[in-house]
């Protein structure tokens, strides 16, 4: 690799998207290359950026108290004195002073959450003051299934013991005042049975029990008896 | 749907609101040893953490796992973070997405690759919480960025940070030149750095 073509890697390196001898011979001409370094420090908050794009999953609760018993009982090694962090990949390593405000949005966002907004396991302890909707989300065996409409997201939750499913959606791109999204849980053999109108962004509780998929279609306003357009999303769930 | 999300203020507001005994002030009293900064540590941050977890890996049960080692590092590793040098948050996306990454291109994770991918572009499980909603809002401006990017740059952007590729593999997938993929990588995230830095 000449010394041209190891600049062109800037951009992989800082993604990670290089093979072990990649980083390997990149880290060394890491070491002798202010641009490259310069380069890779400056695209540590749009990796930042990137990150926060992904949608926050609350890990099960479980998760919590595993990792809490792992923990071993003596605190942290203290980190030796002037050593470099190794476990610290390079664009951390050669990161820049001045930090982007995105880093700083979202940890003021989760610092927002943490105060603001109940967490998923700090679950109502009274059953019968939930709706139907959320007793769904919050069943024990809900599970979650997600596909993409355009730039919008549908979100089903669905229970096997509820028997019942809800839908929420973000961003649906518009239909016009005259037609409606329809929501259509489909059989084995691909036969749909509408599963209710969506109202809003939800959460909502769908007519009847779920089926192996659940398609989205648009309609006249009122709905369809059966889809009257192809459907612009198939979630399965199973 | 939640929409109640106050828009930050201004970044000096949004500075404010990360300081103190925000992600960094937590991980500090973390490399003491402390176990109940360690679990409000993990309460803020497991949601993100997992969320970039799944994200990448697609798969529920081996991003629990990955979550867990996560943790465990940061534990361990606690002590070595440097507040000075960048954001206590950045260090733990850092952290796991490279775990995640790893994980990836084991080669248990390779034998279903190609199908997670797909599965990350289509449909997968996340979750529903209120928080979720909330980050999106917050999102926006990132997203805005992001969609300065031509589609080309966006798809091998996204293909090596999410789909934890290689540069090689990413001009295999799409058929086009390693120079090619080489360049949409690196121009797709100069532009990103370019525009979420122009917004601020």
């Amino acid at each position: 690799m000449n010394d041209d073509e190891i600049h062109e890697l800037a951009g992989a390196y800082a993604l990670g998207a290089v093979d072990d001898i990649e980083r390997a011979s990149f880290e060394r001409h890491l070491k002798t290359c202010a641009a490259c370094q310069e380069e890779v420090a400056s695209y540590d908050d749009a990796l930042v950026a990137l990150a926060s794009t992904a949608r926050p999953v609350a890990p099960p609760p479980a998760l919590k108290s595993r990792i809490m018993d792992a923990l071993p009982e003596q605190a942290p090694a203290p980190a030796p004195a002037g050593a470099r962090p190794a476990h610290r990949p390079e664009r951390r390593t050669f990161a820049s002073r001045t930090r982007l405000l995105v880093a700083a949005a979202v940890v003021a966002l989760l610092a927002g959450v943490g105060v603001g907004i109940a967490q998923p396991w700090q679950q109502p302890t009274s059953v019968a003051s939930l709706s139907p909707a959320e007793r769904v989300r919050l069943a024990p065996d809900a599970k979650e299934y997600q596909g993409r409409v355009g730039d919008g997201f549908v979100l089903v939750t669905a229970s096997a013991a509820e028997r019942a499913a809800t839908i929420t959606t973000d961003r649906l791109p518009p239909v016009g005042s005259d037609r409606t999204y329809q929501a259509w849980f489909l059989d084995a053999s691909g036969t749909p049975r509408s599963a209710g109108l969506l109202r809003d962004d939800g959460p909502q509780l769908l007519t009847g029990v779920p089926g192996p998929s659940l398609a989205l279609s648009v309609e006249p306003s009122g709905g369809s008896k059966a889809p009257t357009t192809k459907p612009v999303v198939l979630v399965a769930l199973t | 749907m939640m929409v109640g999300m106050a828009p930050a203020s201004s970044p000096r507001a949004r500075e404010d609101a990360a300081s103190g005994s925000g992600v960094s002030g937590l991980l500090t009293a973390v490399a003491s040893g402390d176990r109940a900064a360690f679990e409000r540590l993990y309460d803020e941050t497991a949601p993100r953490v997992h969320g970039l977890v799944l994200r990448v890996l697609a798969d529920p049960a081996q991003a629990e796992e990955v979550t867990q080692e996560v943790f465990l590092e940061i534990w361990r590793t606690a002590p070595r973070f440097e507040a000075a040098r960048g954001s206590a948050f950045g260090w733990l996306l850092t952290i796991a997405h490279r775990r995640a990454v790893d994980r990836v291109r084991s080669s248990a994770a390779a034998r279903t690759r190609d199908v997670t991918y797909e599965r990350q572009a289509s449909a997968g499980p996340y979750d529903s919480t209120a928080e979720t909603v909330t980050a999106l809002l917050d999102a926006e401006q990132v997203r805005g960025a992001l969609a300065r990017l031509t589609d080309h740059q966006r798809e091998a952007v996204e293909m090596a940070y999410f789909g934890g590729r290689t540069h090689t593999e990413i001009a295999e997938t799409l058929g086009i030149p390693l120079g090619t993929a080489k360049s949409r990588i690196r121009d797709g995230l100069r532009r990103l750095r370019d525009h979420i830095g122009g917004e601020r």
